[in-house]
């Protein structure tokens, strides 16, 4: 089912008019890769358990080379990624700033490209070391302390360099989130089982390349300044899309509310909310994650832990399941610094539909049939339950991880950037 | 494990400790323990005159639970060579131990029944509705049981579902049960009473007898079954104000002791087919009724949760629409006589709940509604204004699309709930 509704979501930009795909076509383009790529995985068999497990019963030469190259091909495409926005961040974050701002815009300069370039060396790092340890296991040779040793480094120093940037701020949005997508990217490739970190990989894309989108979609509804209200609709397309009057709603008490600086709420709000819970969902029960319960495999974290011991590597496991969660947040955070909203303005909304999503789990549960359809049927409930108040947390999160962030493009920002330059 | 919560003194159990259940270890040392201390507990009878006396006592139950092939099957797989050997052990066993009982007792008057509580995935796994996983064998012999019925040509009746066809046994009739109906089967081969909350239902199938013995059998498990519904509809009736009875036992006509009385007539006239059938339709009336009194006031707690959600939406809501579209510029308006109202519905509802003998949880879910509904009440004038703020450019024009992009909303909502119903599970 999610890939029917990442199909729909790829003609969402559409129902804005032609000239808005023409004017942003790069981004749009961008959505429609990174949403097509997004509906492959629920496609995915669910149980990643059953390929590593038969791996392990029938040790298939074939098997275990695929998981290597699966998660090595994630890991390359991080660590491309991240090359291509170290080489390219001074055009990127110039490109999207207007020219001429006087602003003084901290210069990538050496310590901030410094630590950028230690986090991407980190990626290719985690990808040395997952791949000798995946052989060594498979081989059943027991986990290498070096390998083990050297996992943990890079796992620990992935999560705490980031701090670092505080010395030199770059207060840049893209900036502040290709830090955040480098900072889980190497854990991510350690604890992947076969193909997580292709999601991850897309999961971040999507993310990306939706908030820009939206904040497209918010500018191009909006009314120039001087132009009456009715222009909203002047595509002859905009006419299918509902919203834009209560849009030009925003516009007029935009002016009104000038004098704080924020922008009040529209139902076409809404649909941010909508999609946010969406793509929260789908990092949580899409199959790039976790599917199912049932789908827990431990084999991933022995290559930190490899003696069983529930608690730590049940901790191990939990880290891997919030990190989409906090690149998520992140996003919504500047979604909503970026749309002018005040903060929280959307989680409220979203705690909203998320309660109703819980509302229908809660007729969904039953009590009769296997124990995995009810245990389901009672988990799903659960969580969702458990989502509309983790919202509340990931909006103190998203907080902390985008305070600061600063936006200079909103005025006139040039319609030409996209693709590999936005992310 | 087994003797917790029987009678003292009834069950008498033997046990390896739990760390023998070492995953690492060769699991057919759990199954060998099982048929070894059965051997030696049958041979110390010869030298002990009061377990040879308590032994061939009527209405005796051995229990052997047979752990080694369900740990085998988790570690190795029930395709591996552990499995397979682990299932000659078992097959090898039972076979010994047939005959040791016989040999025993030497009188034929003993019913063996075999089964296993879940069947295994390809890859060690069970918990899921994959037959795979559901289909057990249940294989009953020795005194009492009937024999298999075969086929000598074509496939015999009960393989409908061809679950079994790789079994080999086509020719054999299937009879299907539910595994309660165990407990209802062994209660009869061993002429014991119905087991308390037993909702069992003796598989005839089974059963070598006549007419009239199974028609009698069939009537004294209706009574047992019907016996579990009356205790559970009076502990139902003593806490619920009003209670509104089964209606499957509603009238006269139809009370339960009508309708016993009525098959003991049909018994004592001789129509025996008549009245297995009816105890048949009683027995599942029965099993009704509990279901109808085990979920009994599910509706009122559903409506109770159900209203805490939707106040929790409607004060979501609210509290954005107050907060970050009318910028926090209407007040809430409380005034005592709003608060009186709101306290009185819930003191209503506590002494409701407080009159039935409601658990405490209940207490808990009430608060919720009422505690939101508050909130959002006194926060009306926010809505309206905030309505009409949100709507005021929507003309008449708009009302197609609005609606449209309404329909479409609820229904991507409607798509991320049926995937999580549908499709997260169930491929275990």
């Amino acid at each position: 089912m999610y890939t029917l509704t990442y199909l729909l979501l790829v003609f969402w930009p559409i129902s804005y008019g032609t000239n808005f795909v023409t004017e942003n076509w790069l981004l749009v383009v961008t959505w429609v890769l990174s949403c097509a790529s997004m509906s492959i995985f629920t496609l995915l068999p669910a149980i990643k358990v059953e390929s590593t497990n038969l791996m392990y019963v029938v040790p298939s030469h074939t098997q275990g080379t695929m998981l290597i190259d699966c998660s090595l091909f994630g890991g390359s495409l991080m660590l491309i990624l991240g090359v291509l926005y170290i080489a390219f961040e001074k055009s990127i974050l110039q490109q999207v700033r207007p020219s001429g701002s006087g602003l003084a815009a901290p210069a990538p300069d050496g310590i901030s490209r410094a630590i950028l370039g230690v986090q991407v060396g980190l990626v290719a790092l985690a990808m040395l070391v997952t791949r000798s340890s995946i052989a060594s296991l498979q081989a059943k040779a027991g986990l290498p302390l070096g390998t083990q040793v050297v996992g943990w480094v890079v796992l620990i120093t992935s999560l705490i360099l980031p701090f670092a940037h505080s010395l030199n701020p770059n207060n840049h949005y893209l900036h502040r989130l290709a830090v955040i997508f480098l900072t889980f990217a190497p854990m991510f490739i350690i604890l992947t089982i076969s193909y997580e970190g292709l999601f991850y990989f897309a999961y971040s894309c999507t993310l990306i390349s939706w908030v820009r989108l939206e904040h497209r979609v918010y500018r191009s509804t909006l009314p120039a300044h001087v132009a009456p209200e009715l222009d909203t609709t002047t595509s002859p397309i905009a006419d299918l899309n509902p919203l834009a009057p209560a849009l030009a709603t925003a516009a007029s008490r935009k002016t009104a509310a000038e004098t704080h600086d924020y922008r009040s709420l529209t139902l076409a709000d809404a649909r941010i909310a909508l999609f946010f819970l969406y793509l929260l969902q789908s990092g949580f029960f899409s199959t790039g994650n976790i599917a199912s319960i049932s789908s827990f495999s431990l084999d991933a974290v022995y290559r930190l832990i490899p003696i069983f011991d529930p608690f730590s590597q049940g901790a191990l496991l939990i880290l891997k399941i919030l990190a989409p969660f906090v690149l998520v947040s992140a996003n919504l955070g500047i979604l909503t610094k970026r749309l002018k909203l005040r903060g929280g303005a959307l989680f409220a909304i979203v705690m909203g539909i998320g309660d109703w999503l819980t509302l229908r789990f809660f007729w969904a549960v039953r009590d009769e049939g296997s124990w995995l359809e009810i245990g389901e049927s009672i988990t799903v409930f659960a969580i969702a339950s458990f989502l509309c108040v983790f919202v509340a947390a990931l909006e103190s999160v998203s907080v902390a991880f985008t305070g600061g962030v600063e936006f200079r493009d909103d005025e006139k920002e040039q319609t030409a950037s996209g693709g590999k330059k936005d992310l | 494990m087994f003797k917790e919560g029987a009678v003292p003194g009834r069950v008498d159990a033997y046990m390896y400790g739990a760390e023998a259940e070492d995953f690492s270890k060769d699991a057919t040392e759990l199954d060998t323990w099982v048929f070894d201390g059965v051997k030696e507990f049958f041979a110390s009878a010869a030298t002990n005159k009061t377990l040879d006396a308590e032994l061939r006592q009527d209405k005796n139950v051995f229990f052997l639970h047979l752990l080694g092939l369900d740990t085998t099957g988790h570690s190795y797989r029930p395709y591996s060579r552990e499995y397979l050997h682990n299932l000659k052990v078992v097959d090898q066993g039972v076979e010994e131990i047939t005959g040791l009982i016989e040999d025993f007792f030497g009188d034929d008057e003993t019913a063996f029944v075999f089964t296993a509580d879940h069947g295994m995935s390809d890859w060690g796994s069970h918990g899921d509705g994959h037959p795979d996983n559901t289909r057990t064998p249940l294989i009953a012999w020795g005194s009492g049981v009937a024999k298999p019925r075969t086929v000598t040509q074509g496939i015999a009746p009960g393989h409908g579902d061809r679950f079994s066809s790789d079994w080999h046994l086509d020719h054999v009739q299937r009879n299907d049960v539910a595994q309660a109906d165990i407990a209802a089967l062994m209660t009869y081969l061993a002429g014991l009473e119905f087991p308390v909350n037993s909702v069992g239902e003796i598989p005839l199938p089974f059963v070598s007898a006549d007419d009239q013995q199974k028609a009698e059998a069939m009537l004294a498990n209706a009574r047992g079954i019907l016996e579990t519904y009356h205790i559970k509809e009076n502990q139902r009736m003593q806490t619920e104000l009003r209670y509104r009875p089964y209606s499957g036992f509603g009238d006269e006509e139809h009370s339960i002791n009508h309708r016993l009385a009525s098959i003991r007539r049909t018994i004592d006239a001789g129509n025996f087919q008549q009245a297995i059938k009816d105890s048949d339709n009683l027995i599942k009336l029965g099993l009704q009724g509990l279901r109808y009194l085990q979920t009994y006031d599910w509706l009122f707690l559903r409506t109770l949760v159900t209203l805490g959600y939707l106040g929790w939406i409607a004060f979501s809501f609210t509290m954005a629409i107050d907060q970050h579209v009318l910028n926090g510029s209407i007040q809430a308006q409380r005034s005592i006589g709003i608060t009186m109202a709101f306290v009185a519905a819930l003191a209503a509802v506590y002494t409701l709940l407080f009159a039935q003998s409601s658990p405490w949880t209940y207490y808990a879910y009430a608060v919720f509604p009422v505690m939101f509904w508050e909130e959002v009440f006194t926060r009306r004038q926010a809505l309206i204004q905030g309505g009409k703020t949100l709507f005021s450019h929507l003309g008449s024009n708009d009302l197609a699309g609005f609606s449209f992009s309404i329909l479409a909303f609820f229904g991507f909502m409607e798509i991320m709930v049926s995937h999580n119903r549908h499709s997260s599970g169930g491929t275990n």
